[in-house]
């Protein structure tokens, strides 16, 4: 059963020959895997490694966390799915719920990539939202002291 | 003047860390709390809690009326201001005790000297206190500046008076370069704020925070209780403190805490107060500014010298005198305290909220969590974005450094982001652990504290963590929660 992942932000493929409750087993990247699993427990190379996850249904991301290691698991046919919603490549989103503090930037004008179009506070604190790309500014959809929601559009660039 | 009952007008982890030693002492406490709190821990954790409404902070937990109106309501004869919000208020304080309330802290004039940063200054010469040597007066005379440059000692800062963001700003090294310097950061100024006056003031290379503990009692004594390094800070923002500092031997230590008690002695303090000072390596070390409140950092100091520092706060507030001298305060072992956030170090250190899906597990006797949060909790941006600190005790520093790193896989905060491995990544850095530390060290070595590269093994234990167990064809609809316990 092959699977592509998101693991944080690298794409990896993988290729998964069994899996229990007790072990799985996989390739990854030309080399064969094995781990077996006792409770939250995982053993691996002869050593023991404990364990734990949890879903985050917002993000449809599964945060796991071994030892000292830490990441993010996501299946990647949803998240292409779910950026694919979410607009095109010319739009801004804001990266959490808070208020525009500053808008910096006219509809008309161009912005060159970098450059910072939006302020965003959240949590006492600013997020500067920058152009991805060199364009025009088509459509800013909200003016200062509105308050937004995470994961909405902001602007527009073309 | 024996309190009853106090109201803990704060939120979070220190309303119940004040909460515990109220239970301790007898003492019934109360909380209040906002719309958005109505589900933490900081509610169930007094005897009772008081709803503030929905609002603003300007509402809510910074609502002075309010909060003393609820205080005379529920028979409180005292109100504990945490730290933030009111604890540094002096209209407050003033406030609280017109009432016929006790405020534990200070009288408000010591708040409102110390609290403004000329009088303060004024005052810190008059007891004798260092302070950064400089020039702020009026003459602008370059020849004059050049004198006074030499007195203070190179390298020199150049300021511009109105100044900020950096502009009309230079570091000169030596005299060579001081009227070329001088002469750019005035025409900077100029242009940046019509208006080219400049300070000068001593440039310290690699400074160390110092702070050092005060508590007065009831009766007019003062008592320090030795110092907490806070080097590690990130846009002056505490991140890791710890006690006792590597860089003060016995003399230096003593030399600062005599000094800290000057103040206290000189101010006629009364209650819990941190005096901040900058150390340079030359160890030579001058007072930035007094906090007159309990500081987020007190634990490490409770750790280390045994003594219950709200305990202290409370029992100076009745008046009392404690029953103990300063000899009887000592150092053992050594402690670190690292702040847990809600945030993306990887990613602009951008706040991260969610559900806190599970806190963690406690473990050990010598690791302290003191959190506002537990499993189930949301996490809002409306506040501040810290969501514990886990302190640790052990008998060295190299063996308090290992204990934090253990400590910190136990409290996985997970369902949110944390600053976690960033932590980790201070920790571990090998100037941390020569204890080789100052105020830019985040700076300096941001490239060090960066993400680091997993391997192939790592990576395949991260992948099985996720998968096992899971059903052979699902699809990213992950069937939840696995290898979860007390949810």
């Amino acid at each position: 059963m092959k699977k592509k992942l998101l693991l944080g932000k690298e794409e990896v493929a993988v290729d998964i020959l069994s899996n229990d409750n007790n072990s799985i087993e996989f390739m990854f990247n030309g080399n064969k895997y094995s781990f077996k699993r006792d409770q939250e427990n995982l053993f691996f190379k002869g050593k023991k490694y404990s364990f734990s996850s949890s879903y985050i249904p917002s993000a449809e991301t599964k945060q796991v966390f071994v030892e000292e290691l830490e990441d993010e698991v996501k299946i990647i046919e949803k998240a292409q799915k779910a950026t694919g919603t979410m607009g095109g490549a010319g739009s801004l989103q804001s990266p959490m719920p808070g208020k525009i503090f500053k808008v910096l930037k006219n509809e008309g004008d161009s912005v060159e990539a970098g450059e910072a179009i939006l302020v965003l506070e959240a949590m006492k604190m600013e997020h500067t939202i920058k152009a991805q790309q060199d364009g025009v500014v088509k459509k800013i959809h909200f003016a200062e002291g509105a308050q937004v929601q995470g994961g909405v559009e902001l602007c527009e660039i073309e | 003047m024996k309190v009853n009952k106090i109201l803990i007008a704060n939120r979070g982890e220190i309303s119940i860390r004040v909460a515990k030693t109220c239970k301790k002492l007898g003492i019934k406490s109360v909380s209040i709390y906002s719309e958005t709190d109505k589900d933490l821990p900081h509610t169930k954790a007094s005897d009772e809690s008081f709803y503030l409404g929905m609002g603003s902070l300007a509402e809510t937990y910074l609502n002075q009326d309010k909060i003393i109106s609820i205080a005379k309501e529920c028979g409180a004869d005292a109100i504990h201001p945490g730290y933030g919000f009111l604890s540094e208020n002096s209209e407050f304080c003033n406030k609280v005790t017109d009432a016929g309330i006790i405020f534990v802290g200070p009288a408000p004039q010591a708040m409102e000297l110390m609290g403004d940063k000329k009088t303060s200054k004024v005052k810190m010469e008059e007891i004798g206190v260092p302070l950064v040597p400089g020039y702020h007066g009026e003459n602008q005379d370059s020849d004059f500046l050049f004198e006074e440059a030499k007195k203070i000692g190179f390298p020199v800062l150049i300021k511009a008076t109105a100044g900020g963001g950096g502009k009309g700003m230079r570091i000169v090294e030596s005299e060579g370069e001081f009227v070329a310097a001088l002469e750019g950061a005035k025409r900077e100024a100029k242009n940046a704020f019509g208006n080219d006056k400049v300070l000068l003031e001593k440039y310290i290379v690699n400074p160390r925070h110092i702070e050092v503990q005060l508590v007065s009692d009831g009766q007019g004594n003062h008592f320090h209780f030795f110092e907490r390094e806070c080097s590690i800070q990130r846009r002056y923002q505490k991140v890791i403190e710890e006690t006792p500092s590597v860089a003060l031997d016995e003399k230096l230590r003593e030399e600062m805490c005599s000094s800290a008690v000057s103040i206290a002695k000189g101010i006629n303090y009364l209650g819990a107060g941190t005096i901040e000072f900058i150390l340079s390596p030359d160890n030579s070390f001058y007072f930035l500014e007094m906090n007159t409140r309990l500081q987020v950092e007190h634990p490490v100091t409770e750790m280390v010298t045994g003594f219950d520092l709200v305990e202290l706060q409370i029992k100076a507030a009745q008046g009392e005198a404690f029953p103990f001298s300063q000899s009887d305060i000592t150092q053992s072992g050594h402690s670190i305290e690292m702040r847990i956030y809600a945030e993306d170090p990887d990613n602009d250190f951008l706040p991260s909220i969610g559900k806190v899906a599970r806190v963690g597990e406690h473990v050990d006797g010598d690791v302290r969590l003191d959190s506002g949060f537990e499993s189930g909790n949301y996490v809002s941006i409306k506040y501040d974005p810290m969501l514990a600190k886990l302190i640790v005790h052990a008998k060295t520093r190299e063996e308090a450094i290992d204990k934090a790193i253990k400590a910190l896989n136990s409290y996985t905060f997970s369902g949110v982001k944390t600053n976690r491995d960033y932590l980790r990544r201070i920790l571990k850095h090998p100037k941390f652990k020569e204890g080789d530390i100052h105020t830019h060290f985040i700076k300096d070595y941001e490239a060090d504290l960066g993400k680091v590269e997993k391997n192939d093994d790592e990576k395949a234990l991260l992948i099985a963590a996720a998968l096992v167990g899971e059903l052979p064809d699902y699809n990213g609809a992950w069937t939840g929660i696995s290898n979860f316990r007390n949810v």
